[in-house]
């Protein structure tokens, strides 16, 4: 164990102060003795203000959506169809915001998959998609049997083709696109469904997922402390912000314009990728705020917490400035090189967040969920 | 592995510049006895050579994250394999002054992590990704030809990782750990909801799958990804769970004489213990204790091969490289915060014994030499 863990370990123990002279050229890192109590009061903030509401906004939007589709079915236009991909972005923003916290209810039932298969790398969910309008398989057109068929053609990715894919506009014509309406309005009501059983699971505070982290311990499937809980949380979010960096923007963006492969992004039919990629944004940075993890800082490392604000607030503002089409951000100089650098800020905040700020709080590092072998 | 006298001088010379942690060295003997990939304290990426104190040999550089060392003991070669999604394979000598041979992956494919040599020594076997067919692939080299890729044939599934020689050689038993990745997406699992592991077993000689093994539809997402043998030639996989973490199903289990496939429970009070993670699989020297490694929770645990029952649970911080100790019934740890334990899990739950401590950090796995 090198010295700075040695001394941070003790710091735990409350038998080593640090001081914090030189702390940032030589010597340990400081680390701020913080106890179950402060943990507890970290996933506490978490929960309730940002995991809750999240998932109580998501519930709203995709019950409203849901309705919005089924009336738009019964009678179809031209404007109809405009309200309809407006209520499709609200439902899209409100998944982006909560699709990273990736714990408890949204890891059950294959509830992730099953609202948002993304990537689609190797194209089976669009041909899932295609299969089932070429055929107008019923069993697509229910919201019962479609919520039992493969994860990749039920949820938002899905509708993204059903509502601005190729045919698309087939919908504002009455009677042109019947099946392709009816499977979208199935597909509504499962990604409802299903928003409204995360919603339930969150906002009962006897729930299942809400004894996990409130109730850590010995018969704790997950964490004998909240120390482990709120490391859990942090490593979520350290990994939402790599997977934002390294897959929704640089693998989208391929080194050269050549290379780039916009028709991997997120929602790219809809034009809602980067709109996706800013509520990722600042979803990540509402659990970071609502930790309250930056008021529990030892004082020499207060500039730690402005500085993760700092960098949220220009990747918020970058990807705001980046929503244009994907198509043009991969491929127009000016977009490209904001994008890049979207990128690079999120990377930074990874390693700020889940190196510098868990571990001034005493949290170990640990694994993120995409190592291991 | 026998070492020449003045091939002991250069790993030591060697060992000198991994740093102060030097300072700490005990009085080991002479021959490397374990090898293991590592990080250094100063970030870089090495295989790694211990003698049977643990004392820490000598290191030869990689050019990036390794993960498995494969050993053919009668020539003294070893080969590490870069982690997956892996663009390399480091084949060593037994001469430490030679820098490794670094064989690069054949176009459109990826090294999975894991690979051995035939029992002569003359062909290397290595777990691959075809990732454009999107299915698991054995690539076979030639190791007196330079390791030339030869060939491949089918691992039976998909997302190949551990592999074995059964039989003196004519069998090869494959962990298809059912993760499916493409080179744009890096490490990103592809398919977790509808994934489908198992464990295959291909005939040598025809290169033919003739058995392919999983754990049914309520235990898809249990990804098979280690194996080790066991006294009765029974095969013992290690699994990682892709579902929800709340589930804990087991993680251990063996392929019966008959074609069964068995999944063995940790005792209730210990379920949660190993993370839903198993790292490594081992088995003792004399094959009647098999040992998991489970690093997100700091665990190492085993069961008695013949009658299944379950031997205890010790301690080992981000332990994963689990070997056979140098006694029978031993098993040897090695973790990410540079320890090395020696496990008796016969003796008892109290089984583990620390051996020694270094700066750097173990990587996966461990290889008895």
């Amino acid at each position: 164990m090198t010295l700075a863990r040695r001394l941070a370990a003790l710091c735990l123990l409350g038998l080593v102060t640090i001081s914090p002279a030189g702390a940032q050229e030589s010597g340990p890192a400081p680390v701020a003795a913080l106890g179950e109590a402060d943990y507890a009061a970290i996933v506490a903030g978490v929960i309730d203000g940002a995991v809750v509401p999240g998932f109580a906004t998501l519930d709203e939007a995709a019950a409203r959506f849901s309705g919005d589709v089924a009336a738009f079915c019964a009678a179809p236009d031209a404007s109809g169809l405009a309200g309809l991909r407006g209520s499709f972005r609200e439902t899209v923003l409100a998944f982006s915001a909560v699709e990273y916290l990736r714990f408890g209810p949204l890891l059950e039932d294959h509830r992730l998959e099953r609202l948002a298969f993304w990537p689609d790398a190797r194209g089976l969910g669009l041909r899932q998609v295609q299969g089932a309008l070429a055929a107008a398989d019923e069993s697509a057109a229910s919201a019962e049997t479609l919520a039992g068929k493969s994860v990749a053609m039920q949820g938002v990715t899905a509708l993204d083709f059903l509502l601005a894919g190729a045919g698309a506009d087939d919908l504002a014509v009455p009677g042109a696109a019947d099946f392709r309406c009816r499977y979208a309005a199935a597909a509504a009501a499962n990604v409802a469904g299903i928003a409204g059983d995360l919603d339930a699971a969150w906002s009962d505070a006897a729930s299942p997922a809400r004894r996990l982290f409130a109730e850590p311990g010995p018969d704790n499937p997950m964490f004998q402390t909240s120390r482990e809980a709120a490391g859990e949380i942090f490593k979520q979010v350290a990994t939402g912000l790599e997977i934002v960096a390294d897959h929704k923007l640089r693998t989208i963006l391929g080194e050269t314009p050549e290379k780039a492969k916009p028709r991997l992004a997120p929602f790219w039919r809809s034009g809602l990728t980067m709109a996706s990629v800013r509520a990722d944004v600042a979803g990540l940075r509402s659990v970071v705020a609502a930790s309250g993890a930056a008021g529990r800082l030892p004082a020499e490392l207060a500039w730690l917490g402005n500085a993760i604000d700092f960098e949220f607030a220009n990747a918020e503002r970058a990807a705001a400035r980046l929503d244009a089409p994907i198509e043009r951000v991969v491929s127009e100089p000016d977009l490209r090189a904001l994008a890049g650098y979207l990128a690079l800020t999120l990377s930074s905040l990874r390693a700020e967040v889940g190196s510098d700020l868990t571990g001034a709080i005493g949290l170990s590092k640990g694994f993120n969920s995409l190592d291991g072998d | 592995m026998q070492l020449h006298r003045r091939q002991i001088l250069s790993l030591a010379i060697g060992a000198s510049l991994l740093g102060p942690a030097r300072a700490f060295a005990g009085t080991g003997t002479d021959a490397p006895r374990f090898a293991a990939c590592a990080r250094l304290a100063d970030g870089r990426f090495a295989a790694v050579l211990l003698d049977e104190a643990g004392v820490i040999l000598g290191h030869r550089p990689l050019p990036g994250r390794g993960h498995e060392i494969a050993h053919h003991a009668p020539s003294g070669r070893f080969v590490a394999f870069a982690r997956r999604p892996g663009s390399f394979l480091a084949a060593f000598g037994d001469d430490p002054r030679e820098a490794p041979q670094i064989v690069s992956a054949a176009p459109g494919r990826s090294l999975y992590g894991h690979g051995a040599f035939s029992p002569d020594g003359a062909l290397l076997y290595a777990t691959e990704n075809d990732a454009a067919a999107a299915r698991g692939v054995i690539g076979v080299y030639d190791v007196r030809a330079g390791y030339a890729r030869i060939g491949e044939f089918s691992s039976g599934g998909v997302g190949p990782h551990e592999l074995l020689l059964m039989e003196g050689g004519r069998t090869l038993a494959i962990a298809n750990g059912g993760l499916d990745t493409t080179p744009e997406f890096g490490r990103l699992d592809l398919n977790t909801a509808e994934m489908a592991p198992s464990l295959a077993l291909v005939d040598v000689a025809t290169e033919r799958v003739v058995a392919v093994h999983d754990l049914g539809a309520d235990h898809a997402q249990l990804s098979i990804r280690h194996l080790a043998a066991a006294e009765d030639g029974s095969i013992w996989f290690g699994c990682q769970h892709e579902g929800a973490p709340t589930e804990l199903p087991p993680l251990a289990g063996r392929l019966s004489e008959d074609g069964a496939m068995e999944l063995l429970a940790l005792p209730e009070g210990l379920r949660a213990r190993p993370r839903n993670y198993v790292g490594a699989v081992s088995a003792s020297r004399d094959g009647g204790i098999v040992a998991f490694s489970a690093p997100r929770g700091n665990v190492v645990f085993a069961f008695d091969a013949a009658t299944r029952r379950f031997l205890g649970l010790a301690p080992l911080a981000d332990g994963c490289g689990i070997a056979p100790g140098l006694s029978p019934d031993e098993i040897v740890g090695a973790g990410g915060e540079g320890d090395v334990v020696r496990f008796a899990f016969a003796a008892g739950e109290e089984a583990a014994r620390p051996v020694r401590r270094d700066d750097l950090a173990f990587d996966n796995h461990l290889t008895l030499l």
